[in-house]
């Protein structure tokens, strides 16, 4: 185990400097670990303000290492049946901890004007109010100088880092030291969430970047250059919400408008390999207008920009929005500057207002913790036309990491090998290569062919001439929860840049459940055995694991390409399903929500370039 | 009736090999709803019993205090919604100004007292009423108690599904003189419209046992229905249970003991207001008997709460009922067991970790350390995350879950689904532990839990023998070791009682006084997870009693101990941040299955 360590060591440091390298390694060095890297506690202002007065982020660790926990929406008690082997409390930077600190008094903030109608709302239980109002500063790029004062953030960020050291147990449980970045031009989302695989004291020699200090993302990448050179620290940031960032996401254009170059390309892969595919504010893979050919691309869409006046009305998807059509423009803006922006892996995370880490149907605690109640979840948040049905269960994400400690999980991050899904844990092993065998995807340990023959999710394949008669092959290997249901399918997501330089998406069907046959280019439905009453399955259906050697039909060795895994889970029960049963109302006298719905699992890409 | 439950019993002793007889349904014969008093006053205003069947169900639920959503991981086969008969429905009546009950004086009291938020206050006030036997006429007319009954009956027809999930007709009987608890849990095989021709027999017309079951007789004569009368909480019955004397303060007699075991075939042996199996101070032996002891009588001031008195326990009482049997001729208290929950949140959860609490204001943490059931009353931590009754039963339909009741082919346990079969015999082998389909050499050469061995068949010189198989509950933890409780008469004409380690996990032998020992405690007090793997998943023995006297009579019943895990209180402090070293409970349990006894009558 420590010579692994050490190799890895060695690796990252090269991680750091170049892009992402895959580690050629046995196939005992990496193990699944499961983890959250998006949770709020109420240190977050909007957090606080909508109810979470209580779970703090000593209780989040506590809740994700296993323990009960008071849940901060009607005082019950929470716990997970599975714990999670890590965790990222991740704060909003922007007035961190401020109306914690209002409510327990602090003079000085108080006595701002703002301060002083937080504190009486608060008193009220109208401290919805107070967060609209704190929206709209964010929107127009506005602060209060006395929130954002050194005095008021430093000691409360050093609460959080040291509470993170505190819960951090090396090969059990870890805690990453991160917060939120939370830059809202005009209610277009372009959070990140920033984390360090460093201990306290070096993270104590900053104050988190918000977007007070710049709501661009090249301004934070800029600090994380400057930050780390300092500290000699790694950063990662984790871009999020691509569906309501209203086409800034993976824009072909930066911060001013002006086309995207090498260096920023250069400088965006250097902080962000990986992104935030699913989450509780919806499903960011992509959208029914965008991949009109893929029947499960309309999944758990979530369109609501945040803004003071959420009401329902928000701009169409754009190509910038999500991440398929992200990946596709990082394909084109390659061919044109020479590297790819938008080269990442994908995980899943909660986004979880509530401290409780809970991403399934049957366990989700909420985004806001009055989402514990259903009569409150059916209700509309405040100012808005969205419910805590419109949220999503969701995500979690998935690491193939040396050993759980923060550097090995960092080092996964960076490399890419890490993957998303939407609330159960299938484990999921992919392997790009040109020279397996269908038997090989048969065998007891896939992934020691895999590593052996080809390069795990999240890498690079070798070059091909077109000479050579090779085509990409996928080694993959997906086995279900096993606390969950079963598996429908395995999909293969291809995109690539044709000879007239147009982006092109094609989904495969490459292994499923049972003995159905692909008619007219369509796998047939695997059906639906959820209970209409109680939400349980009547009765078990899909697999317990699929396994296939699948090799790229329509291969051109000149074509820039990626491909990537999703595994689509039997259909089951939706959380507002179990609410609507749960309150008396029939699930399929409406049509707003969807009754069943098909989790799943995104593995990260893995890229052929010419 | 008892005609059809006495040829189930012959049929089950003469069964042709190869078939399993008896399948195992799981359910609760005592679930309160918002139309129970206590309940409603109690922070259960929604969970009617229409929903109450459908949590058993498996469908989920706003829970009525923390208005969380709730499900059952594993539904119920069979439920008995058992609301008190005394003001039955009437609080709900009042909150929603019944013009009815608001004409009165008392009716408009309590209505304002709920009304106004005081419905723990306005039951404390009832409570002390019902103790000291004043009227309470105003509110329990005949016309609101039979509208009110009439719907119960009508909403357990509706989720009856034969075959599917039972739900029996029943109601509570709730007399508690002086606070000393002789409730009855009342159930029958009926339907609606034979329901309907009574309203349930209450406290309000006597509290004595002997007139309950009078009126069960009359009632059974004129309108041709089965019934069974469920005793629990012996616990806290001050000595009244399981007496020496009847209510009147005559000795037990014969007729009396005939009468009673005709409606009073099982006992309730767990539940959330503790365990009634048996109390250190009786059973000094007994390492394991200081189990979720729970000593609050139900009273509205409370006095010094008495010392456990052997008409207050289980095991005693059915080792009175053998001193009794040799003197009056008839045993009294020859009870099979069950458990149940006694919930009044609607919901049935008797799991540590599911429990919901027993009025629905203890549901969270911090109310369940911090809310007294009156002043110096128990608080949730007190009670007990229990129990559950199993019942061996032909099909999952009233007649035959009623008959398996009537036989006593039934067993408690304190929450998990621990499968358990016991026999007795004379002739069993020891390759009979570890066949693969006990219960057909169970039934072909012995006798069920429940049943009873006779001397006339035995062939002299052989000893009783026990024929047993445990199974963990799937979704819980494994088993630690099955026990066989004995009970006899001694020739003195006194009954004694001995506990024997008969099956154990992880090769522990037993040390020079005979004594298994202990499983260590390997439970996570912070997750509640076992750190290690801890026993094993399923025991099974034949075992031969080592100190048979032919001339004695006694009785077996077997426990069966999961190894320890987290207790609901343990959950909660964890939740709410509390030092574990400074609370006054148990961290940990041992859950646990009560079968039936097996009674041996002895050489006469």
């Amino acid at each position: 185990m420590k010579l692994f360590s050490h190799s890895s060591l060695t690796l990252l440091a090269a991680a750091c400097i170049t892009l992402p390298t895959p580690v050629s390694a046995s196939s005992e060095s990496t193990q699944l670990l499961w983890g959250d890297t998006h949770l709020h506690s109420n240190i977050s202002p909007d957090a606080f303000l909508f109810g979470n007065r209580t779970v703090s982020p000593d209780d989040a660790y506590r809740f994700a290492k296993g323990m009960p926990v008071v849940n901060a929406g009607n005082g019950g008690r929470s716990q997970l049946r599975r714990p999670l082997d890590f965790l990222v409390v991740a704060d909003h930077a922007e007035m961190m901890g401020v109306p914690l600190r209002i409510t327990q008094g602090n003079k000085a903030l108080i006595d701002t004007e703002f301060g002083g109608d937080m504190y009486e709302l608060i008193k009220s239980g109208e401290g919805q109010k107070a967060f609209l109002k704190f929206l709209g500063f964010l929107n127009r790029g506005e602060s209060v100088p006395e929130f954002e004062a050194a005095e008021i953030r430093q000691p409360i960020w050093n609460i959080l880092t040291e509470t993170a050291d505190r819960h951090n147990e090396p090969h059990k449980f870890t805690a990453l030291i991160g917060w939120e970045w939370s830059s809202l031009p005009n209610g277009g989302n372009l959070h990140r969430v920033v984390f360090t695989d460093e201990s306290a004291d070096v993270a104590k020699k900053f104050i988190p970047y918000s977007s007070n200090d710049s709501n661009r993302p090249e301004s934070l990448w800029n600090w994380l250059d400057e930050t780390s050179l300092e500290l000699n620290a790694r950063f990662l940031a984790i871009p999020h919400n691509s569906n309501i960032s209203d086409g800034r996401m993976f824009a072909m254009e930066d911060s001013d408008g002006k086309p995207l170059t090498a260096a920023y390309s250069n400088q965006r892969m250097k902080w962000e390999p990986i992104a935030e595919a699913t989450q509780i504010k919806g499903d960011s893979e992509t959208i029914g207008e965008l991949s009109p050919d893929d029947e499960f691309a309309d999944f758990e869409s979530y369109q609501h920009l945040i803004k003071p006046v959420m009401d329902g009305t928000n701009p169409k998807p754009t190509e910038a929005d999500y991440i398929r059509s992200g990946l596709m423009n990082g394909l084109e803006a390659e061919s044109k500057i020479g590297v790819n922006p938008f080269k990442f892996g994908l995980i899943g995370s909660t986004d979880a207002h509530t401290g409780l880490a809970t991403a399934e149907e049957d366990n989700f605690a909420g985004k806001f913790p009055f989402g514990v109640m259903p009569q409150e979840s059916q209700g509309q948040l405040a100012g808005s036309a969205i419910t805590g049905w419109d949220m999503s269960a969701s995500g979690l994400a998935a690491v193939w990491a040396t050993e759980n400690t923060r550097e090995s999980i960092m080092d996964a991050f960076k490399r890419r090998e890490v993957y998303s899904t939407t609330g159960p844990r299938m484990s999921l092993r992919v392997f790009g290569g040109y020279d397996f065998s269908a038997t090989d995807a048969q065998v007891r340990n896939v992934a020691a062919i895999g590593y052996q023959k080809g390069v795990p999710m999240g890498s690079d394949l070798a070059p091909l001439t077109v000479s050579e008669s090779k085509a990409p092959q996928l080694l993959i290997k997906a086995n279900k929860d096993p606390e969950g249901a079963g598996l429908d399918r395995v999909q293969v997501v291809k995109g690539w840049l044709d000879a007239d330089g147009n982006t092109k998406e094609q989904v495969f069907d490459v292994s499923w459940a049972g003995d159905r046959v692909i008619a007219n280019g369509k796998l047939a439905s695997i059906g639906d055995t959820v209970n209409r009453k109680t939400g349980k399955l009547d009765s078990d259906l899909g697999s317990a694991e699929l396994a296939v050697v699948w090799t790229d039909p329509s291969f051109d060795a000149e074509q820039r390409s990626f491909y990537y895994v999703r595994v689509l889970q039997v259909p089951t029960a939706r959380h507002s399903t179990l609410d609507m049963l749960a309150l008396g109302l029939d699930p399929e006298a409406q049509n707003k929500y969807p009754v069943t719905i098909q989790e799943r699992a995104y593995s990260s890409p893995i890229w052929y370039t010419p | 009736m008892r005609l059809l439950s006495f040829s189930v019993l012959v049929s089950l002793a003469t069964v042709a090999s190869g078939q399993e007889q008896t399948q195992l349904l799981w359910g609760d014969t005592h679930l309160h709803t918002n139309i129970s008093p206590d309940a409603f006053m109690m922070g259960n205003k929604t969970l009617d019993p229409d929903s109450a069947y459908r949590f058993a169900k498996g469908v989920p639920m706003v829970h009525p205090y923390h208005k969380s959503r709730v499900q059952l991981t594993q539904p119920l086969d069979f439920l008995v919604v058992a609301d008190h008969a005394e003001l039955m429905g009437v609080p709900k009546l009042m909150a929603e100004g019944d013009k009815r009950l608001f004409k009165t004086p008392l009716g408009r009291e309590m209505g304002e007292m709920i009304k106004a938020g005081k419905g723990m206050e306005a039951f404390g006030k009832l409570v002390g009423m019902i103790n000291r036997g004043e009227s309470i006429e105003d509110l329990s007319t005949y016309e609101i108690r039979s509208s009110v009954w009439n719907e119960q009956v009508k909403i357990a027809d509706r989720h009856n599904e034969p075959g599917k999930f039972t739900s029996f007709i029943g109601w509570e009987w709730s007399s508690i003189p002086d606070g000393s608890n002789l409730h009855r849990v009342v159930m029958t095989p009926g339907n609606a419209q034979q329901a309907s021709q009574f309203v349930p027999y209450s406290a309000d017309e006597s509290s004595k046992p002997k007139d309950l079951w009078q009126w069960l007789d009359d009632t059974s004569i004129e309108t041709g229905l089965e019934f069974l009368a469920i005793p629990h909480n012996s616990n806290i019955s001050a000595g009244a249970m399981f007496p020496l004397a009847d209510s009147d303060g005559q000795p037990i007699t014969s007729a009396y003991a005939k009468t009673r075991m005709r409606w009073e075939p099982v006992a309730e042996i767990t539940q959330i207001k503790g365990d009634s199996e048996t109390a250190p101070n009786l059973s000094p032996n007994d390492e394991f008997a200081d189990f979720e002891t729970y000593s609050f009588l139900i009273k509205e001031h409370r006095a010094q709460d008495p010392e456990p008195d052997a008409g207050s326990y289980v095991r005693t009482g059915l080792m009175r009922g053998l001193e009794l049997e040799s003197s009056v001729g008839v045993n009294p208290y020859q009870m099979g067991l069950i458990g149940s929950t006694d919930s009044h949140t609607g919901l049935s959860t008797s799991v540590e970790t599911n429990f919901s609490g027993k009025q629905a204001i203890l549901s969270t943490p911090q109310n369940n350390f911090e809310t007294s059931m009156g002043a110096g009353g128990p608080k949730g931590v007190n009670m007990s995350a229990s129990g559950m009754a199993a019942v061996w039963a032909k099909e999952n339909t009233r007649e035959s879950i009623f008959n398996a009741f009537k036989r006593r082919e039934v067993y408690a346990t304190t929450g998990p689904r621990i499968a358990l079969r016991v026999f007795g015999g004379w002739n069993f082998k020891t390759d009979d532990a570890n066949h693969k389909d006990m219960a057909t050499v169970g039934y072909q050469k012995g006798v069920p839990m429940g049943g009873e061995l006779t001397f006339d068949a035995v062939q002299t010189g052989k000893p009783v023998q026990l024929l047993i198989d445990a199974v963990k509950d799937p979704y819980a933890e494994n088993l630690d070791r099955i026990q066989v409780v004995k009970g006899w008469l001694g020739a003195d004409g006194k009954a004694r009682e001995k506990v024997f380690d008969v099956a154990w996990s992880e090769g522990r032998e037993l040390n020079a006084k005979g004594k298994l020992p202990a499983l260590a405690n390997r439970v996570d007090l912070t997750t509640g997870d076992q750190t290690q793997p801890s026993g094993q998943a399923r025991l099974s023995t034949l075992w031969v009693d080592p100190e048979f006297d032919p001339a004695q009579r006694a009785f077996y019943y077997v426990r069966a101990l999961q190894i320890p895990t987290i207790r609901h209180s343990t959950l909660d402090a964890v939740a709410l941040g509390k030092s574990l070293e400074d609370l006054d409970l148990p961290l940990t349990l041992q859950e646990r299955a009560y079968s039936s006894p097996i009674w041996y009558r002895g050489k006469h």
